[in-house]
């Protein structure tokens, strides 16, 4: 699948939080685009999309190998590199991207510590630019928020040249499961649908997950004021919801 | 997280396929309930969400072991248990579920083979019921028909008696990343909603995730006229679609 699409991969220097945010004029990139695993790395496959990269340069990772050393790897050894787009970032916050010569104009990319942003058929270099400048500006915010307004900087530069259909912000923590996993999936304006998502499950959605078991807590947690928050319609609770009472 | 919730967890007898179709009154029920891996099995996790239930279980039928053997191994194991609603489909077609006796009534699953139902905080059991026959009357389907029409059914035997937000269906065939996965993340109606993005998808994505790189073949193909109908504003492809022109 071709994934012409603009996206940034990065690492928290405070949290370690690792994540990717992304669009694209094609349906449900979130289901094929971004992948991230906690303390290990982020990646974006995109263009002619091989998700293989994306596994198999997490597995590399997870042994230690770094974002540089498996983005140099994975794309010698695949017969379709020339159609492929990818950004890497590692536990470390070390980061690489690659942009084949095939992938369809205007497309580039640019890595600094800690994120890799990358985009093809965009309107222009702007897109890339905006989303890098987004991210290193932003420090201060939770990783999640910054993706999404790197995004949403990618967006007001051009974004994709088709115009949008999908977006997607997926962030992992500590455990195996994410920490923020939202999607908009098919949409005229997806992104500023993305940012509505990410209000509600700010309020709705991550107390919860806090909760949730871990690894060294199997339990997980129930706190009263969390089980009463969830226990009315979407609509009359904090953020509101599109949900309505049955 | 409680996810008060329900689900149809199924397999393809002659596909193989294997996956989850799941809607509650919480956002972004697709990042943390269904789990699915190709040739290996699928399960739902809900009420106070465990993620590990459904990593670890698919983990240990990855290995061979049957679903029932799984959830009998990781239920006995987990100290929150009795708030947990789990259901679990394995590659052959065996099939397990669980309902904590704190779920939130009304609750309740029914499993046979190649599929597996379950809810809680429902409106009644007859949504469970209608996921249930509508799964086992439809096998001439799709594995991702099938699903979707199982929670349309379930829906529209009341659901969950807080509303509904958020849906999702994932499926997955005999690669690593998803043959389809799709979500309505934050919606008044989602089940309706995955349903309208579920068509646009069989035009502009099922086609393309069928050329894209295997572990049998890391090239992909490449078909200049499926490329040729993404090369357009979704508003102009098959299916149409909610984008717009730049």
């Amino acid at each position: 699948m071709e994934f012409n699409t603009f996206s940034i991969v990065g690492r928290c220097e405070r949290t370690g939080q690792l994540g990717v945010a992304v669009s694209t004029a094609a349906p449900a990139v979130g289901a094929y685009c971004p992948f991230a695993r906690a303390g290990v790395g982020a990646v974006s496959s995109q263009s002619w999309c091989n998700p293989y990269l994306a596994y198999d340069g997490l597995d590399l990772m997870e042994k230690g190998m770094s974002a540089q050393d498996v983005c140099d790897k994975l794309l010698s050894e695949d017969p379709g590199r020339e159609t492929r787009q990818i950004g890497y970032v590692d536990a470390k916050g070390g980061s690489a991207a690659f942009t084949g010569k095939d992938c369809a104009n205007w497309n580039g990319h640019i890595t600094g510590p800690n994120f890799a942003t990358q985009g093809n058929l965009l309107m222009g270099a702007g897109c890339v630019a905006g989303m890098a400048e987004t991210f290193q500006n932003a420090e201060t915010l939770e990783l999640a928020e910054r993706l999404i307004a790197a995004l949403e900087a990618g967006q007001a530069a051009g974004g994709d040249a088709r115009g949008k259909q999908s977006a997607a912000v997926l962030v992992v923590h500590t455990e195996r499961y994410p920490l923020i996993d939202l999607r908009s999936d098919e949409h005229r304006n997806p992104i500023a649908d993305l940012r509505r998502i990410y209000g509600i499950a700010k309020l709705q959605g991550l107390p919860f997950i806090a909760q949730m078991p871990t690894r060294d807590n199997p339990l997980g947690s129930f706190g009263n004021d969390m089980r009463w928050g969830l226990s009315v319609a979407p609509a009359v609770r904090p953020g509101g919801g599109g949900g309505k009472v049955a | 997280m409680q996810l008060n919730t329900f689900t149809i967890v199924g397999r393809c007898e002659r596909t193989g396929m294997l996956g989850v179709a799941v809607c509650t009154a919480a956002p972004g029920v697709g990042g943390y309930c269904p789990f699915v891996r190709a040739k290996a099995g699928a399960v739902a996790t809900m009420s106070w969400v465990n993620p590990y239930l459904a990593i670890d279980g698919l983990k240990l039928m990855g290995e061979g072991m049957s679903a029932k053997g799984a959830l009998d191994r990781l239920i006995a194991a987990d100290p929150g248990r009795a708030v947990r609603q789990v259901g679990m489909v394995d590659a052959k077609g065996g099939s397990s579920a669980y309902t904590g006796e704190g779920c939130g009534h009304w609750c309740g699953h029914q499993h046979g083979k190649n599929f597996s139902a379950q809810g809680n905080i429902l409106v009644g059991e007859g949504t469970v019921t209608a996921l249930a026959e509508t799964f086992q009357n439809t096998v001439a389907l799709d594995l991702p028909e099938r699903l979707l029409l199982s929670l349309e059914a379930g829906m529209a035997r009341g659901g969950d008696a807080r509303g509904k937000q958020s849906a999702g269906l994932l499926v997955h065939w005999k690669e690593e990343y998803p043959y389809i996965d799709l979500r309505a993340d934050e919606h008044r109606h989602p089940v309706p909603e995955l349903r309208r993005i579920y068509q646009v998808a069989l035009h502009q994505s099922i086609p393309f995730v069928a050329q894209m790189p295997t572990r049998d073949n890391p090239l992909g193909s490449f078909s200049a006229e499926i490329e040729a109908s993404m090369s357009v504003a979704p508003a102009y492809r098959r299916g149409g679609g909610g984008g717009e022109s730049a």
